[in-house]
């Protein structure tokens, strides 16, 4: 682990706006502001905003399970850590506010309410999803039972040293990682996924950028929907875009292409240890 | 391809050079953000009630200044609001509490009054019951003062009565011994009376037997023939007279003399009766009381001039034929006294249906003994037997008892068919005549108890306990009265039925008591119709 960068990566953080249109008889109060980790999530912020909201008296109550949120005029996905939100919302600014409106309406049929608990068991199925990606689980499976709701208490309560100290066991196994697990957000549609090795089959290190290529040229992107596909066989194929033009999103900074995938993965992941890149044409 | 720890390094630097530029470039959003974050929580802060004002704000110091003031004033009106607010409710607290014990105090106020009233009108009541009974004390001294009065006079008067009581005895104390003194005179006056009579008696005898001889001598020329023919007893042959004697039953009828008879009735008297010398009727010449109850049997001495009477007020009485007093009263029987008989020339013999037999001292008046028997006596003679002392009783239980007066137990007793009635004894004494309710008459030898001769007839019946059977004057027949008013006369020695005799009236009475006159002419029969009638 590279303790500098994971601290750093850590302690990033993104000033958010909560703006309540009820369309109530008395106004709308004031939007609340606050600075949030990147790794949190909605389902752990949205509350404080609410009571915000709820704290003056003449206006009518505002229950979290009756709201839905909305940014850029598109639903916002609950489950998707804040920081990737923030990389998607701010491709062509790199100094803004993220802005979260609060809708009391009926919510449309994308936008699915997730709340703490449900938070907390996605957490953990990504936790273990990542692990069998790397160790086909062997890890996670030798944990104690409190180790994986204790990783999820730290983040909570923004806790670095409580969650490295466990997150450690993930990160430095025995044995090289199979695969790196790695989730490429690419315009609106829903996030990529592919197995990818450490190593080509040359011995060489695989970089961010010939992984993103990879993902890209197994699903095109006019796809519409999302898969994962296992074929590692690499068909050589010449429409790769020029990859001077991507730009590689992660953390609110742009990767380096030639980033080898094996720090990325030790050293760039979000708690829930999977890569989250957005990617910016 | 060229991919080695120097292209790390430079990859990992570059990662952290961009990391720290956006760093740089959110720290002014951060900062804003953070002073934002205070705000909001001073605000909060200043709309709690007790805000604690902050000091770090040097631009703001007078509006805190005054926002303190203005806070620890309304601090001060909140605290004096509180204080009012529980003064208040003290207030009220004390003001319940106070009108609590008001409405208690009145409660008591009101139950006091109420008590007071009653005691008021109670202690009225008393007034007036003191006042009455104040009266009554006063009515009551009266009263006792009148009595203490009259109970001195009648002391006096107790004293005087004493005094006159003591007098009184010793006048009665004279008098009996006056009385005593008038009874031997009585008896020894009997005594020569009788005397006198026995003389007259021999008298007229001699004088009788001298004018039968004349008169034998002239008529016949044989004097055996005579004297025979005067002695026998003449059967009756009509009716000479009927007449009332009594208020009710006639219970017996007893030939004193010749010319006079005694009858006794169920009213308590004892007549005596004189017939006329035509024989056609009889006055009454007296009459004896003092019984309480029926007279039921008579007895008659000759030679004492008295006749003795038993009544069912339990006693028999002895009257003086001459001057009609009555000398003795026998008391101790406890039932009926049935018959009574003189005895041994000083003493009374009584039977009763309380079952027993008594003997009677008649100058004391006192009883000598008692025989128990145990069954109704109905008759009883005596002058019977060899003996003075001898006595017979005739009893409910069909028996006929022999009894010695000195023997506590009868002698013998004889058993007939059925309840003896009556009994009468012969002439010479030594046979008795006893009736019984089987409608038969015996004639018993005293001396060995043997039964000599029976007599009935088919249309003689008894129809009471009480009815009698004599014998005639001489002995020749023996007579019985029936129940339709007949009487049948039998030949004693013969048993033959001689002669039925009917009164007058064809009636259906019970011929009580029979009589034959002692001069062997005239029959007398009482009857339950109070009447007598007489045959020659």
């Amino acid at each position: 682990m590279d303790y500098e960068v994971s601290r750093k990566v850590w302690e990033s953080q993104v000033p958010v706006q909560f703006t309540l249109q009820s369309g109530g008889t008395l106004g709308d109060p004031l939007p609340y502001y606050t600075m949030l980790p990147r790794f949190t999530y909605l389902a752990l912020a949205l509350p404080k905003a609410l009571t915000s909201f709820n704290r003056r008296e003449d206006g009518e109550t505002i229950h979290v399970e009756k709201v839905w949120l909305e940014a850029n005029g598109k639903p916002l996905k609950m489950y998707i850590p804040i920081g990737v939100i923030n990389d998607q919302a701010n491709l062509l600014e790199t100094d803004s506010i993220l802005e979260i409106s609060v809708k009391t309406s009926t919510a449309p049929p994308k936008f699915q309410m997730v709340d703490r608990d449900m938070m907390e068991a996605m957490f953990m199925q990504n936790i273990k999803e990542a692990d069998y990606l790397k160790t086909k689980a062997e890890v996670t499976q030798s944990m104690m039972k409190d180790e994986l709701p204790q990783l999820w208490r730290s983040v909570v309560n923004n806790n670095f040293d409580e969650f490295w100290g466990i997150n450690r066991k993930l990160m430095e196994t025995n044995n090289e990682f199979s695969h790196v697990p790695l989730r490429i957000y690419y315009k609106d549609e829903p996030f990529k996924q592919a197995l990818l090795t450490i190593k080509h089959t040359d011995g060489s290190l695989r970089t961010i950028g010939e992984s993103i290529a990879e993902i890209l040229r197994l699903s095109p992107p006019t796809s519409s929907e999302s898969s994962t596909p296992t074929s590692e066989s690499s068909s050589s194929s010449s429409d790769a875009t020029p990859s001077g033009e991507r730009r590689l999103i992660s953390h609110g900074i742009d990767i380096p292409s030639h980033t080898p995938l094996i720090f990325a993965a030790k050293n760039l992941s979000y708690p829930d240890n999977f890569v989250h890149i957005v990617i910016s044409v | 391809m060229t991919g080695g720890n120097e292209d790390l390094q430079t990859i990992r630097l570059e990662i952290l050079k961009r990391l720290s530029t956006r760093e740089r470039q959110q720290r002014n959003v951060r900062s804003m953000l953070k002073h934002y974050l205070l705000l909001d929580e001073q605000l909060q802060q200043s709309r709690r009630p007790r805000s604690i004002s902050m000091n770090s704000e040097q631009l703001n110091g007078s509006a805190n200044d005054q926002l303190a003031r203005m806070k620890e004033e309304m601090a001060n009106v909140y605290r004096l609001k509180s204080k009012n607010d529980q003064d208040l409710i003290d207030a009220n607290r004390k003001l319940t509490d106070s009108e609590a014990r008001f409405n208690l105090v009145q409660s008591q106020r009101d139950k006091l009054r109420k008590e007071v009233d009653e005691m008021t009108e109670k202690m009225r009541v008393l007034e007036e019951e003191l006042a009455d009974l104040k009266e009554k004390n006063l009515a009551i001294s009266t009263e006792r003062i009148a009595l203490v009065a009259t109970c001195t006079y009648l002391t006096e008067k107790k004293t005087q009565l004493e005094n006159e009581r003591f007098q009184m005895l010793n006048k009665i104390r004279e008098l009996q011994e006056k009385s005593a003194e008038l009874m031997n005179a009585e008896i020894t006056l009997q005594e020569e009376r009788a005397q006198l009579r026995i003389r007259e008696q021999i008298a007229r005898a001699t004088a009788d037997l001298n004018l039968g001889d004349e008169r034998a001598s002239a008529t016949f020329g044989t004097s055996p023939d005579t004297d025979e023919f005067m002695m026998t007893d003449v059967l009756p042959s009509e009716v000479k007279f009927k007449m009332t004697v009594h208020d009710g039953e006639v219970n017996d009828v007893e030939w004193m003399s010749d010319d006079m008879f005694a009858t006794a009735g169920s009213d308590a008297k004892v007549c005596i009766w004189r017939v006329s010398p035509n024989k056609t009727d009889a006055t009454k010449v007296s009459t004896l009381t003092g019984c309480l109850g029926s007279a039921n049997r008579l007895d008659y001495d000759n030679q004492r001039h008295v006749v003795l009477a038993s009544s069912s007020d339990h006693t028999c009485r002895l009257w003086n034929v001459d001057s009609q007093r009555l000398l003795s009263t026998f008391s101790g029987h406890t039932d009926k006294v049935s018959s009574a008989r003189l005895f041994q020339t000083h003493n009374v013999i009584s039977g009763s249906t309380d079952r027993t037999i008594k003997q009677w001292d008649i100058s004391s008046i006192r009883c000598l003994r008692s025989y128990l028997v145990g069954s109704t006596v109905f008759d009883i003679v005596a002058r019977c037997g060899v003996s003075q002392s001898s006595f017979i009783s005739s009893h409910f239980d069909k028996k006929v008892r022999f009894w010695d007066a000195r023997s506590s137990d009868p002698t013998y007793s004889l058993e007939l068919g059925q309840k003896v009635s009556s009994l009468d004894v012969s002439l010479d004494g030594l046979q008795i005549l006893a009736s019984s309710r089987d409608d038969t008459l015996s004639v018993i030898d005293v001396r060995n108890y043997g039964i000599i001769h029976l007599y009935s007839a088919e249309q003689y019946k008894t129809s009471c306990d009480t009815t009698r059977a004599i014998f005639s004057s001489t002995g020749e027949y023996v007579l019985a009265g029936s129940s339709n008013s007949s009487v049948y006369i039998w030949n004693t020695k013969t048993t033959k039925l001689e002669k039925v005799v009917k009164t007058a009236r064809e009636d259906a009475h019970q011929i009580m008591s029979l009589s034959w006159n002692p001069s062997g002419r005239g029959l007398l029969a009482c009857d339950r119709q109070k009447t007598c009638t007489l045959w020659r």
